[in-house]
């Protein structure tokens, strides 16, 4: 039911059948968002795009108006962008991470639009300029998006450590990074506050979007598998008795907080049924 | 042990070649990374580069053959090499022998650029770094220009384009745009340094810092780029038989006519600079 839920918010957002102006991208330099752009791109056929560029070459097939904005100031590029109010656009920035992030909100703003749904990118590879006493422009891009899909290589035969590891000692692991089936993980921020996660599997070739479910989780359900049908006792805990599972304070962890918390010392309270002996040879010695 | 291995020819693209056909022929303008760090100087690899984008054969690539439709005269593309680290002098030799061509020439479908003496030439008349920067990019262009006019288009190398931050105080950006009105008119292949203390992979703490800059840089064309080639040295350390490690790889930008053929090579360099491949 969950998992039904959310491939159909995804697919909602993705045909812009979802209210949600701001769609930011988050991508490496290990899974590019070009595929996910496609896939987006694929099922909004009808509503035209303004490509906004800052580093594309080859103006995309899609792109209704393309805009080559590297060099130009924040007010030089909203000039450019012809405005047609009446009628669902997208604007879509290649990179977001060319802008300085004293300009970034103002940037935002200046696109923002009844009719406009803003469908931004980021590379996370591109280290941020650190700036005291202002937020990185990620973090405030975070703040404004209302939708974030964040994109991560899915792996064949390494694992993510080991890519990471590699990507930062300037390795690029050959077969498992740039592919065309990737994970995205989703936050949706609904406009009661509240945001909701959720994590796919995409391949942008056979347009297949299904939930992703990690290993751990997947073996967990397995072994809840095994234990049915093996006795007419019901074997299995429901999502309340493991959450109730998990509220109970364990008496070791009480003596944490106790005078043995510290040094390791052996300390023996003597409670009040307790018999003790001045010659008792076994007394603890502390 | 590499030597008792049988040599592999050097395939980037899955149409067999190191610069694909539909890339030469097709509207789409190409951007390949080559990366390397110091002690595995890519030379070699950028000579093989070029005779295969002018006359289709590549000297450490036997398989390709040797293609008698094209000439320098007729090449397969023609090709400006534009170098902010070498002079024309250390080509030369390797240019005369494997395009057979006189690099000192600078007439026909490729040409030699030592933009560095350039660059220093302006610099000594006093120019400001930002019409520095013009000056060495409105050279290149006039190059790309002339080579154009000749039909097909150009396939563009700028070798250490880096070294313009350590040398002028420009923006990251502006160097950018630079490379990017040459991307619109070329193939552009560029060649970078990484190595490891001029990047900084997660945040900067000084953007006007050579590192930071550098790191910016080189992460930017990282992610134009749709082919990204690494050349590094040996993880176990220096061996007789093999000098270091070739890797192709996706770039972030996919093609839609060819497809980037993904694969690791340990090479092996010679006394005179020729190289040998072989599968990792």
């Amino acid at each position: 039911m969950a998992s039904s839920n959310s491939i159909l918010l995804i697919n909602r957002l993705l045909s812009l059948k979802e209210q949600s102006p701001f769609l930011l991208v988050e991508d490496s330099l290990s899974q590019s968002s070009a595929y996910f752009t496609q896939e987006f791109v694929s099922r909004v056929p009808t509503t035209p795009i303004v490509y906004l560029s800052f580093e594309t070459v080859n103006a995309p097939s899609f792109a209704a108006n393309f805009v080559q904005c590297l060099g130009l100031s924040v007010e030089e590029i909203h000039s450019k962008i012809e405005s047609n109010a009446s009628r669902k656009t997208i604007v879509m920035v290649d990179s977001l991470n060319y802008i300085p992030p004293s300009q970034i909100t103002k940037f935002i703003k200046m696109l923002v639009h009844p009719n406009v749904i803003l469908y931004g990118v980021y590379h996370n590879s591109i280290p941020h300029i650190e700036t005291q006493d202002y937020p990185s422009s990620l973090q405030l891009l975070q703040f404004m998006a209302t939708s974030i899909f964040e994109i991560r290589p899915r792996l064949k035969n390494m694992d993510e450590e080991e890519v990471e590891h590699q990507m930062d000692i300037w390795r690029f692991p050959i077969g498992e990074i740039n592919s065309s089936e990737f994970y995205v993980t989703l936050t949706n921020r609904r406009k009661s506050g509240r945001s909701v996660v959720h994590k796919y599997e995409i391949n942008s070739d056979t347009h297949e979007i299904t939930p992703y479910v990690s290993k751990a989780k997947e073996d967990a359900v397995g072994d809840e598998e095994l234990l049915k049908n093996l006795t007419t006792f019901n074997l299995t805990t429901s999502t309340r008795q493991k959450h109730a599972r998990q509220e109970v304070e364990l008496p070791f962890m009480m003596a944490q907080n106790g005078e043995g918390a510290v040094g390791g010392a052996i300390v023996y309270q003597y409670e009040q049924d307790d018999d003790y002996d001045e010659e008792d040879p076994y007394e603890d010695p502390f | 042990m590499t030597s008792q291995l049988q040599q592999q020819d050097l395939v980037v693209y899955n149409d067999g070649q190191i610069v694909s056909e539909k890339l030469l022929r097709g509207e789409y303008n190409s951007l390949t990374a080559i990366t390397h760090i110091q002690g595995t100087a890519p030379s070699w690899l950028l000579t093989g580069v070029a005779e295969n984008c002018l006359l289709g054969t590549c000297h450490f690539s036997p398989g390709l053959g040797t293609n008698l439709a094209f000439s320098a005269n007729e090449p397969r593309s023609p090709v400006l090499f534009a170098s902010f680290y070498q002079d024309a002098a250390f080509y030369s030799k390797t240019w005369k022998k494997h395009l057979g061509l006189d690099i000192a020439s600078q007439t026909g479908n490729a040409r030699y650029l030592d933009l560095m003496e350039e660059l220093m030439h302006v610099l000594s008349r006093g120019a400001d770094p930002k019409q520095s920067l013009k000056h060495v990019f409105d050279k290149i262009s006039t190059e790309v220009q002339k080579l154009a006019a000749k039909g097909a288009k150009p396939s563009l190398i700028i070798e250490a384009p880096e070294l313009l931050l350590h040398t002028i105080d420009i923006e990251v950006d502006d160097l950018l745009l630079s490379l990017h009105k040459l991307n619109e008119k070329t193939n552009l292949t560029l060649v970078m340094s990484i190595d490891r203390p001029l990047i900084e992979a997660h945040s900067i703490q000084d953007g006007n810092g050579l590192r930071g800059k550098h790191s910016s840089l080189v992460l930017k064309l990282l992610h134009r780029a749709n082919t990204i080639i690494d050349i590094h040295p040996l993880e176990t350390g220096h061996a007789n038989d093999a000098t270091g490690v070739l890797t192709v790889s996706k770039g972030p930008i996919p093609l839609d006519d060819v497809k980037v053929q993904e694969g690791a090579y340990l090479y092996l360099l010679n006394k005179e600079g020729s190289a040998r491949l072989f599968f990792k």
